[in-house]
């Protein structure tokens, strides 16, 4: 007769692990766990990183192309200052609309990048770049990191894209266009982060875990996700993968590689695909362990990112769409395809700063019955 | 029950009506109540005195008389709390003018809701002849049963007259039957009559003052309830039955019975629990990044949701509230104890509260070291010990601290918010402990205050301060204990734990403190509660089949005590 | 409020021609409505009815470089805010308040606003709930000759304010439209204009009086201390009806009502200068549309979707804040900086339009509450937490002032809902899912 949730969704203690040790890690003495606040591309700035110049802000680049299209000065001048007609349908399709097929007719240079020359975009020429030396060789990469002073360090991503104005900045500032992707995206289920160890306030062997959660989270005013919340795990065994390393002096490095899966937001990234990972976390402060997470990545999957909004990409945040494509396919560094020889995936390295979180197996008495493949 | 309710004839009218006060007509008359007995018709037995509606009252009235999709769309002027309870002030709350001028605009939108074209049909139950005329039989008829609701009493032929005549000029004038009926509705509910409890009394078989039948039906239904009385209750009542100790107990047992019961337990552990105050809770938000207006949402209802499933469902021991771990939780609040909480809500059902116990060993049992207590007696930027101290001490035993000496000079605990020496709030409340005119009050708070440092001022979970861990020692009534746990268990055990229970809720009921001429009443209401094993169910039920919890005191404006006086010294 | 001789000679004539029936009464200038010097209108009594003005831009200012950076009494604005230091009394800052999406998408420069303005997250293709201003103007705006006023000072008929069901209130672009439309040929001065009671008073005032007939009866069931208690309520409700009677009299003469300067005509475009003269130009139309009592609701839109041009500079507002990166050295977007200055130097024409007109001891922000929001809390992630909210204004003396407020990621509902309460709208709660409130911000209710 009461309002009573005993009847309801009881969760005990026994059935919510605070963590699920049990998965493919060691028994440890203690585990924190943590929800992926920020990711992005670790970029870089410094003096005579882009000698030639940054890549032509949007007013500049839509110009271009509009002329390209084979628009007129005066055409282009009305569609760029009659306020809301700047965007207006037309001149999108024209900038779409400026490739060229083999017999002439016009083509989609979004949809078919090849179907315009290379434009060479700008790329970073400069000395530093955040990030590891992913395949061991010193010789390649050709990139000093400024924090650890390792050479060899191997990011052609940043190399790309480091001379486009919104990513021509380094930490505290990050990268326009993905962290406001980042920050929009309230749908994403979240990125999980477990690192174990006998005790994590003193120099040792760690483990860490990757996870996807099932849901996203709450945020505070800052937009930062609210501390010790708790996330049910995804049990799809695609997106768990787990590292080796070690915490010195307040550092965690782990530098045998590993594999790394993680789903994310069609707005932001569809997947978080490293090969070769290594990852480098600052954890002396353990609410807020931050850090660089590297690894060769799928460049066409990196690409799809800017050319599912290729309109507001190229009008708004001045990235050239064939460019990139152009200049990643041209930068891929690794897994060459066993026909062409193409290399499939680029080097890169990604900012990731991680606030504390629980983790909640899904207990299977509560949720749906078609839940009843899963494992305990 | 202490007193000698040996039925007497008391045959001293002649002289009686020689003594009273020419201005004061007394009758002699059984304790029994007349059908449709008014204010207006029946002479006075003696003075009324008036309660008024608190906001969950007058919330709970609109729910009940007029259905849920009634909204009412303001506040009620807050009342004042007198004697730990907003009830007992109750007595000496009034309406002032910024307070009308809102009631007439709640009276106002009620209703015009419940005259619109959506409710009107769910709520008038009759159709009028046409709708642009005033139709005497449907409006009056509807008139008279929702007025009989709302004044907790039939109304009487005048009253009756006054209502119908505004409705009707209001009809005619707009050429609309509902605005007519709206505006008799909105003036029944800004009557006085709606308003204020009119508790009236009459005089019992043995010569003593005692609520009328309706004044009891009511004083019943707001202490089970928190409302009027239902129609069966006011039959009961108009038809003899509640001054029989069969009739009572009757609708006693259906009001126990009900699932109002659990409204009505909610508004009295507000009260108790000063839940009052977190219309005023704010904290600061960079110190804070955790705390929102869904964390005070959801702590209150976490405490309350504790209580109603410890005392009305498991129908457990009250003591045992301080020491439970069993309580509910969301994933906001999961956030701020830092306790899993994986709710169905996360992926995307619609369920937010999960039931949670915590484990035998966290330090942090019971409803004292739920966030609602630990936030309210919190500063907006820190904890504070002294406050939860004192909160610990007024709200659940029942004792008054003193406040601090109007010279005290805080500057020195301030500075000392930041000293590198000074880091934990144990360290800067070592001056209460040892300034001698400190100390005295000091050492009554700050030791149970300092147990409960675990909880931050928002709630959340801490086991160090600064850098340095919480020491959370301390010390109630001889016991001493080492967290808070072990304060909880000291709480637990104190004998004046569940008399101050007693105590507020017979307050609750009757809308006075209880003094010292209670005193053997109390004692012989705290003895049962013992022995039912502290059950609330137990308490209440004998408290409202106590013949005690339906007297007037006697007031000194009128005769009747000399009456009495001399009546029972016969 | 005791009624003076003068005021109860107005009142036979009134009842006389009433009837209860509402009719239109011209109320002839008789020497006792005059002061006794003879030089003014005699005022009632009846206090003007407060205005409140939503004034929304776009793109929002740098994190971090306007609030106060402590809570309570302001002492000092962020420097984006510096223009509005002469008002810095008459200003409550809101900051940590944010619009929650319940996991619906972040329609960019949608989401923010529409949260502020409607209480609910929009979603595509659902009609947006009625904004804040109609639910205000449909108890201040019920008995003016304009229900409200919309403009935008970037020159299109784009409105922020909707009726629900799709109804969109368009907006005057052009200043002398405007003016046309408030002061041409249709203006009537009300210092000369007849009245008619509302009927609807009428009738309420009438069932008080029943109810107050009551008092004798009633007073002599109870004691001594629960008479004085029972007065206390008769004495309110007498109050309450005196109030009434002031309603069903000639509203008080309106001195500070002056028809302004017709405008010139304002090129077309969106250069900062353009947009700070056409804001400028509106705002002294507003000014004395209030102090006539034309209306009592405005809705203003400084650069709300509409990305204003520096002279010399390649890019417009809102391409800058996308593109431009944070510098680091510095920590803010500075190109983008330069156009909040002109956004806020907007808002500070606006109130000073409305401070310039003296009423009493007074001034029309003083009557007025100014509700400022925009659409994003960082325009170069669209993100929708810490959306800078003002109150400005007390209302005639409903708000406190001079107050900077932060929440934990409340929903800014919470601060249109403490507008509508401090205004006096019968409303519990507002807004809907994570955005529905009950509690109003007090610290800044008087």
């Amino acid at each position: 007769m009461y309002c009573n949730d005993s009847s309801r969704s009881t969760i005990s203690t026994a059935l919510t692990a605070i963590l699920l040790l049990g998965f493919g890690s060691n028994a440890a003495a203690e585990t924190r766990s943590f929800v992926v606040n920020w990711f992005h591309l670790a970029t870089y700035q410094d003096e005579g990183d882009c000698p030639d110049g940054l890549n032509p802000d949007s007013e500049k680049l839509v110009q271009q192309l509009l002329a390209q299209a084979g628009w007129s000065a005066q055409d282009i001048q009305k569609a760029q200052t009659q306020g809301a007609e700047r965007n207006a349908a037309d001149s999108r399709i024209a900038m779409m609309m400026r490739g060229h097929n083999a017999d002439g007719t016009p083509a989609s240079a979004w949809h078919d990048p090849t179907s315009v020359p290379d434009p060479h975009i700008k790329t970073v020429k400069g000395k530093y770049a955040i990030g590891f030396d992913l395949d061991g060789k010193v010789d390649t990469g050709g990139f000093v990191e400024p924090e650890t002073g390792a050479v060899g360090v191997d990011n052609q991503l940043y190399r790309a894209l480091g001379c486009f104005i919104g990513y021509h900045t380094r930490l505290p500032g990050r990268p326009a266009y993905e962290t406001s992707n980042w920050d929009w995206s309230r749908g994403m289920p979240v990125w999980l982060v477990s690192i174990s160890g006998d005790d994590l306030d003193k120099d040792g062997d760690v483990t860490v875990t990757f996870d996807l959660a099932l849901h996203t989270g709450e945020r505070n005013a800052k937009g930062d996700y609210i501390a010790d919340q708790t996330f049910v795990l995804s049990t799809n065994r695609r997106y768990h993968h787990v590292a080796r390393g070690r915490i010195e002096q307040g550092t965690l490095t782990v530098k045998q590689p590993f594999e790394l899966l993680l789903r994310a937001d069609g707005s932001i990234l569809p997947e978080l695909d490293l090969v070769q990972g290594q990852l480098r976390l600052d954890v002396k402060d353990w609410r807020a362990p931050a850090g660089f997470i590297g690894g060769y990545t799928p460049w066409l999957t990196y690409w799809f990112m800017y050319q599912q909004n290729a309109g507001a990409i190229e009008a708004s945040e001045s990235i050239n769409i064939p460019g990139t494509y152009y200049t990643f396919r041209r930068f891929a560094d690794a897994e060459p395809d066993p026909d062409t020889g193409q290399n499939q995936r680029i080097s890169a390295a990604f900012r990731i700063e991680l606030t504390p979180a629980m983790l909640a197996s899904s207990s299977l008495g509560t949720y749906s019955a078609s839940a009843s493949r899963l494992k305990k | 029950m202490s007193k000698n309710r040996k039925s007497r004839v008391v045959i001293v009218a002649v002289a009686i009506l020689g003594v009273a006060i020419a201005a004061t007509v007394f009758f002699f008359a059984p304790a029994s109540s007349e059908k449709n007995r008014s204010l207006s018709g029946s002479a006075k037995m003696a003075d009324a005195s008036l309660r008024r509606l608190t906001d969950t009252q007058y919330r709970q009235i609109i729910l009940d008389v007029l259905g849920p999709t009634i909204r009412v769309n303001g506040v009620v002027e807050p009342g004042v709390r007198e004697a730990g309870l907003i009830e007992v002030g109750s007595r000496r709350a009034s309406v002032s003018a910024s307070g009308m001028a809102q009631f007439h605009a709640l009276a106002k939108d009620i209703a015009e809701q419940a005259t619109s074209e959506t409710n009107r049909n769910t709520i008038i139950s009759c159709v009028p002849k046409a709708v642009d005329a005033w139709d005497a039989q449907c409006g009056e008829q509807f008139l008279s049963q929702v007025g009989r609701l709302l004044f907790r009493r039939s109304l009487g032929p005048a009253e009756s007259q006054a209502i119908f005549a505004i409705a009707e000029k209001s009809a005619t004038a707009s050429k609309d039957f509902y605005k007519g009926v709206g505006e008799g509705l909105s003036s029944l509910l800004i009557a006085p009559q709606f308003l204020f409890r009119w508790e009236i009394p009459q005089v019992a078989r043995d010569g003593t003052l005692s609520l009328d039948a309706l004044s009891k039906a009511s004083r019943l239904s707001f202490f089970l309830w928190n409302s009027g009385p239902d129609l069966l209750l006011l039959e009961a009542a108009e038809s003899g039955a509640l001054d029989t100790r069969s009739g009572l107990r009757e609708q006693v047992d259906r009001m126990l019975e009900s699932p109002r019961l659990e409204a009505g337990t909610r508004a009295f552990f507000i009260d108790m629990f000063q839940f009052d105050h977190f219309h005023e809770l704010v904290k600061d938000a960079q110190i804070y990044p955790k705390f929102s207006a869904q964390v005070i949402n959801d702590a209150e209802e976490q405490t309350l949701r504790t209580v109603v499933d410890h005392l009305l469902v498991r129908q457990l021991d009250y003591r045992d509230l301080f020491t439970t771990r069993r309580t509910f939780l969301t994933p906001v609040l999961g956030a701020i104890y830092r306790v899993p909480t994986p709710s169905d809500k996360s992926i995307g059902m619609d369920r937010r509260w999960i039931s949670y116990e915590f484990d035998a060993d966290d330090p942090r049992p019971g409803i004292l070291m739920q966030t609602s207590f630990v936030t309210l007696h919190s500063h907006p930027g820190r904890s504070s010990p002294t406050l939860r101290g004192k909160a610990l001490r007024e709200i659940f035993l029942c004792q008054k601290v003193p406040d601090p000496p109007a010279n005290v000079s805080f500057t020195e605990f301030n500075e000392s918010q930041n000293s590198e020496v000074l880091r934990t709030t144990r360290k800067r409340l070592e001056a209460h402990a040892t300034a001698p005119a400190c100390a005295g009050c000091h050492r009554l708070t700050d030791p149970i205050g300092l147990a409960m440092e675990v909880a931050d001022s928002d709630g959340s979970f801490r086991t160090e301060e600064n850098g340095v861990a919480i020491d959370t020692t301390g010390n109630f009534e001889g016991t001493v204990f080492s967290d808070a746990a072990g304060l909880a268990e000291a709480i637990r055990n104190n004998p004046v734990l569940p008399s101050c229970l007693v105590n507020r809720v017979y307050s609750y009921g009757t809308g006075r403190a209880v003094t010292s001429a209670d005193r053997s009443a109390q004692a012989t209401l705290s003895d049962s509660f013992a022995k039912n094993g502290y059950k609330l169910r137990s308490l209440l039920r004998e408290i409202a089949l106590d013949d005690e919890f339906y007297r007037v005191p006697p007031t000194k404006s009128s005769n009747l005590m000399t009456v009495q006086a001399k009546a029972t010294k016969q | 409020m005791k009624s003076s001789s003068k005021l109860a000679s107005r009142r036979r004539f009134l009842r006389g021609v009433l009837n209860g029936v509402p009719m239109v009464v011209g109320l002839p200038l008789l020497d006792c409505f005059w002061n006794d010097n003879g030089t003014a209108l005699a005022a009632t009594g009846a206090a003007p009815s407060p205005c409140f003005v939503s004034w929304m831009f776009g793109l929002g200012f740098n994190p971090g470089r306007w609030a106060p950076s402590e809570l309570g009494k302001i002492r000092e604005f962020g420097p984006e805010l510096q223009a509005l230091n002469p008002f810095m009394d008459k200003i409550n800052v809101f900051s940590g308040f944010r619009a929650i999406l319940d996991s619906k998408p972040n329609l960019v420069h949608n989401s923010g606003v529409y949260t502020l303005l409607t209480g609910q997250a929009p979603s595509a293709g659902v009609q947006h709930p009625p904004t804040i201003d109609t639910l205000v103007s449909s108890k201040l705006g019920t008995r003016t000759r304009f229900r409200s006023i919309e403009v935008n000072a970037g020159g299109a008929a784009l409105s922020l304010s909707e009726r629900g069901n799709g109804i969109v209130n368009p907006a005057e672009g052009a200043p002398v439209a405007l003016y046309q439309k408030l002061f041409g040929p249709d203006f009537v001065d009300p210092n000369a204009a007849e009245f008619t009671p509302d009927p609807e008073i009428v009738l309420n005032k009438s069932a008080l009086s029943v109810v107050a007939e009551e008092r004798q009866r009633l007073m002599s069931q109870v004691g001594t201390a629960d008479r004085q208690r029972l007065d206390e309520y008769f004495t309110s409700l007498r109050e309450l009806e005196q109030g009434l009677e002031i309603q069903l009299e000639r509203p008080a003469p309106l001195p500070s009502c002056s028809k302004p300067d017709k405008p010139q005509e304002i090129a077309a475009g969106s250069d900062i200068e353009v947009m700070r003269t056409r804001n400028r130009l509106f705002s002294r139309l507003i000014a004395h549309a209030f102090a006539c009592g034309q209306t009592h609701v405005a809705n203003m839109i400084y650069n709300h979707l509409v990305y204003m041009t520096r002279p010399g500079s390649a890019n417009h507002h809102h391409l800058w804040t996308h593109e431009e990166p944070i510098d680091h050295r510095i920590g803010y977007q500075p190109q983008v900086a330069l156009f909040n200055l002109e956004c806020a130097g907007a808002l500070a024409d606006t109130l000073t339009a409305l401070n310039n007109i003296k009423e009493g001891s007074g001034t029309v922000l003083d009557r007025s509450v100014v509700l400022v929001g925009t659409d994003v809390g960082f325009a170069q992630a669209h993100g929708i937490d810490n959306i800078p909210m003002f109150l400005i204004g007390s209302g005639g003396g409903r708000f406190k002032t001079g107050l900077h407020i932060s929440a934990g990621g409340d929903s800014v509902t919470r601060v249109g809902f403490t507008a509508m309460q401090g205004l006096g709208l019968t409303v519990g709660e507002w807004g809907s899912e994570s955005n529905k409130t009950a509690r109003p911000i007090t610290e800044v209710l008087a």
